[in-house]
């Protein structure tokens, strides 16, 4: 008899082949207010972290890029512009909910050519070794089941010198802006979430999945452990969100 | 610092693409540098910039590990580079320093010298005919008055130094002075000259009587 394995779904414990669904419902319930609810919890302030992320990612014309839970597309926009004509930018996510949003977005946007959009487990990327300058991943490893798989398998994708960008809540430090910070995000934010998306619960799971993710240094030891090299982490916002970049050398 | 820095590039960036764009023959004058990365490093303050050229624009780059051709100089240098009408003079004069490809670096101070923009024509479609002819008419005449004045005031001055305080000599008192600066050179070269001669004529009939 096999011993079925557990993870974290926010602070509780479920079997790892449920985490996936359980994900996706979650999302499946905020995809419609997901942008809107993006600019009322972090105050507009999320656009700001991902231009630094492409900023940060140094990709520049003809390259090519795999925006990992690249949800309603903020990202594969802005690396759209950066890639040009010439580059190709394939916007992807497990959740068939949120890339139907992020896909709609595109084409109402008049942009056809150039993303590819695409329905992707982390951990399993349906790509030959070595094809991507860019491999990034916004807001999204956190609900990832096994981020060390997510790691290797975009290793394995990005061609040498290509580099991963990781965009995620992270661990502001110990202090007054932490609890604050802290109540901000358990007593403030679900109410948003049940007053602007009628779902309390997503926006406790949010909270409460940003609590399990690992911290900065934590998350650098997987990065080298999948390979990366020339890891580090840029705090933004007191560290709120961390972008760690590590490169396929 | 992080922040700041890489939203300042961001600015940068899109200062430099719109000026670009205002050229109608932008294309073309990008299209030899087209992939190739520049490195600027403005020193003092010790700042390196990164720009990625492309057919359609420049992009600032965070680091770049193959970098075509390095140009080295301080914030002056570079802001006469651009406004000048021979950049490349900026080379010759040793102001900007270059290291790497140079054909790169040439093309880049071509695209200075070759941005020939229309001005007045981005004006009025910003301001109005009007008001952009107003505009550029009270610029050509800023221009003129600056020109004059410039030009007045430094005869002024060289005749202030030169005629009333007699601090500098004038121009044929300082060539007459230089000529003969010259004639003593050359004297004073002919007598060593001779000098050395007679030494080693001297030398030469020491050796003699002591045989």
């Amino acid at each position: 008899m096999t011993q079925e394995k557990y993870t974290h779904f926010g602070y509780k414990q479920v079997p790892e082949n449920q985490k996936a669904s359980m994900v996706r419902g979650v999302f499946d319930s905020v995809a419609d207010r997901y942008d809107v609810m993006n600019d009322l919890m972090s105050m507009g302030v999320h656009r700001v972290w991902k231009r630094v992320a492409i900023r940060l990612s140094n990709v520049h014309h003809g390259q090519k890029v795999l925006d990992l839970a690249g949800g309603t597309g903020d990202l594969s926009l802005l690396f759209h512009q950066r890639v040009g004509k010439t580059g190709q930018v394939v916007l992807s996510d497990i959740n068939a909910e949120m890339l139907r949003h992020g896909r709609d977005r595109l084409i109402d946007q008049g942009i056809i050519d150039g993303i590819a959009c695409a329905q992707i487990n982390a951990q399993f990327l349906p790509f030959a070794d070595n094809q991507f300058d860019c491999v990034s991943i916004g807001f999204g490893l956190r609900n990832v089941t096994d981020k060390a798989m997510a790691l290797e398998s975009i290793y394995r994708v990005l061609k040498p010198g290509g580099r991963v960008i990781i965009l995620e809540f992270s661990h502001p430090p110990e202090g007054l802006f932490k609890k604050a910070y802290d109540f901000y995000s358990f007593n403030v934010l679900p109410k948003i979430g049940k007053v602007v998306a009628q779902d309390e619960d997503s926006y406790q799971y949010l909270a409460e999945s940003i609590r399990m993710h690992p911290p900065q240094k934590e998350l650098i030891e997987m990065m080298q452990s999948a390979g990366f090299e020339r890891c580090e982490y840029f705090n933004l916002t007191n560290g709120i969100v961390a972008i760690h970049r590590g490169y396929k050398l | 610092m992080l922040l700041p820095r890489l939203l300042l590039a961001e600015t940068l960036e899109k200062l430099i693409n719109s000026v670009l764009q205002l050229s109608e023959e932008h294309s073309q004058l990008l299209t030899p540098l087209d992939a190739k990365v520049i490195k600027l490093r403005i020193d003092p303050p010790g700042i390196e910039i990164n720009l990625r050229f492309s057919n359609s624009g420049v992009q600032i780059l965070e680091d770049s590990e193959h970098v075509d051709v390095m140009l080295q100089g301080s914030p002056i240098a570079f802001g006469l580079m651009s406004v000048r009408d021979k950049p490349a003079s900026a080379l010759f004069t040793g102001q900007i320093n270059m290291q790497g490809d140079s054909a790169v670096g040439a093309h880049f101070q071509q695209l200075f010298e070759s941005l020939d923009i229309d001005w007045q024509t981005h004006a009025k479609r910003l301001l109005g005919d009007r008001l952009a002819d107003k505009a550029a008419s009270l610029f050509s005449q800023g221009k003129r008055w600056f020109s004059e004045a410039g030009h007045a005031m430094q005869e002024d001055i060289s005749e202030y130094l030169q005629e009333e305080s007699r601090v500098l000599p004038a121009k044929p008192e300082a060539e007459m002075f230089f000529e003969d600066v010259d004639e003593l050179r050359l004297d004073c070269e002919r007598l060593e000259a001779r000098i050395k001669r007679l030494q080693a004529q001297l030398q030469g009939s020491e050796s003699m009587t002591t045989d």
